[in-house]
């Protein structure tokens, strides 16, 4: 089985996801390989999880006066805040008989990818079930899995750095999801890279693809015309669409 | 045991929210919102629920728990609901949501 991989790239929001769910669709008809992709986000922007509610999540105005788009995802979890400059993303799509049946096994395997290039930078970093990567006990690296049509995805982040005012100006965080609630909380709570390592974003990203294509065939690779065709629809009907963003 | 957040603003609206943080760390909230005779839940937060078009299942039964005097046979009716829908829920169970919206009928 020949992997593709796309090179780290910078979407906005609505493409990020759509691109997603083409290559997944794209899987579902036997038209695209197994994809491994590292992406940005520009502009910044918020992503929430499929299930949460869009006002009780994320500062819509603050969002509005920092220019950060907003987004649903496909998959469930929390609200991201993807800064331009401070993270990495990571999609895993392929068919769903090339990983593990156990989503808890299998959030281990991708986890471990991003834990193995952590290392290898200097960093100790832990997975922590269901979907977490922790360093020093501080969260650096969450992801969400979707099995749709037999099609695996897992996408997550790293963080290169943390602007938690930005982050507060832009998401609404609960009470009960961090104590306190309060940016020095989040602090206690959240890591980025740059509080560990000096490595610049081209070595993070080196590391990344080293772990994820470890003990596969790979072929470096972009966007199909029909997988683009196909993302574009997506945008349209779904990632840029009022009505998927409020739906809750 | 999780949170329990009902706000002024849906008490007047006959509607009432429910927030709870369970084992594991995900979050969840229940708005039971009631205009006129119709009742409907509706349950948002950070888990995840395949397939992901899915969630009308388990709020219209959400919705029909409340008109029952069990909990044990909420729990039951949801459990089954699930199951023979193929629903697969990561983040919380079924008690902790039965649990919840019992804190909502009370």
């Amino acid at each position: 089985m020949i992997w593709r991989l796309v090179r780290f790239e910078y979407q906005n929001a609505a493409m990020n996801m759509a691109l997603d769910e083409a290559v997944s669709n794209g899987i579902e008809r036997s038209t695209s390989p197994p994809t491994i992709r590292f992406y940005g986000w520009k502009p910044s922007a918020v992503s929430i999880g499929r299930f949460q509610s869009l006002k009780d999540e994320v500062d819509l105005a603050g969002c509005k006066e920092l220019g950060v788009e907003v987004v649903r995802r496909r998959t469930g979890g929390g609200a991201v805040f993807h800064d331009t400059e401070g993270e990495i993303t990571y999609s895993l799509i392929a068919s769903e008989d090339l990983i593990s049946r156990d989503i808890n096994a299998a959030y281990q395997e991708i986890c471990g990818y991003v834990v193995s290039a952590l290392v290898a930078l200097g960093v100790e970093a832990h997975f922590t079930p269901i979907n977490d990567i922790l360093v020093g006990g501080k969260k650096i690296s969450g992801s969400a899995q979707s099995r749709r049509n037999s099609v695996f995805l897992q996408h997550g982040t790293l963080l290169l750095d943390l602007d938690v005012k930005k982050m507060f100006r832009v998401l609404r965080i609960s009470d009960a999801k961090m104590a306190g609630g309060d940016i020095s909380s989040a602090e206690e709570r959240v890591t980025s890279l740059r509080a560990h390592s000096d490595a610049s974003k081209e070595s993070v990203l080196a590391e990344l693809q080293k772990a994820f294509t470890s003990g596969k065939q790979i072929s470096y690779g972009s966007w199909s015309g029909t997988e683009l065709q196909e993302a574009n629809r997506l945008v349209s009907k779904r990632y840029a669409n009022e009505e998927w963003t409020r739906e809750r | 045991m999780g949170e329990r957040i009902i706000t002024p603003e849906a008490a007047k609206m006959s509607s009432l929210v429910i927030e709870r943080k369970v084992k594991g760390g995900k979050l969840f909230r229940l708005r039971i919102n009631k205009t006129d005779e119709v009742i409907s839940v509706q349950l948002t937060g950070d888990f995840f629920l395949e397939p992901d078009d899915a969630m009308v299942v388990i709020e219209r039964e959400l919705a029909d728990c409340l008109k029952l005097t069990s909990r044990k046979d909420a729990e039951h009716r949801l459990a089954q609901a699930i199951d023979q829908a193929g629903l697969r829920i990561t983040g919380f169970g079924v008690v902790d949501i039965i649990d919840a919206l019992w804190e909502a009928k009370s």
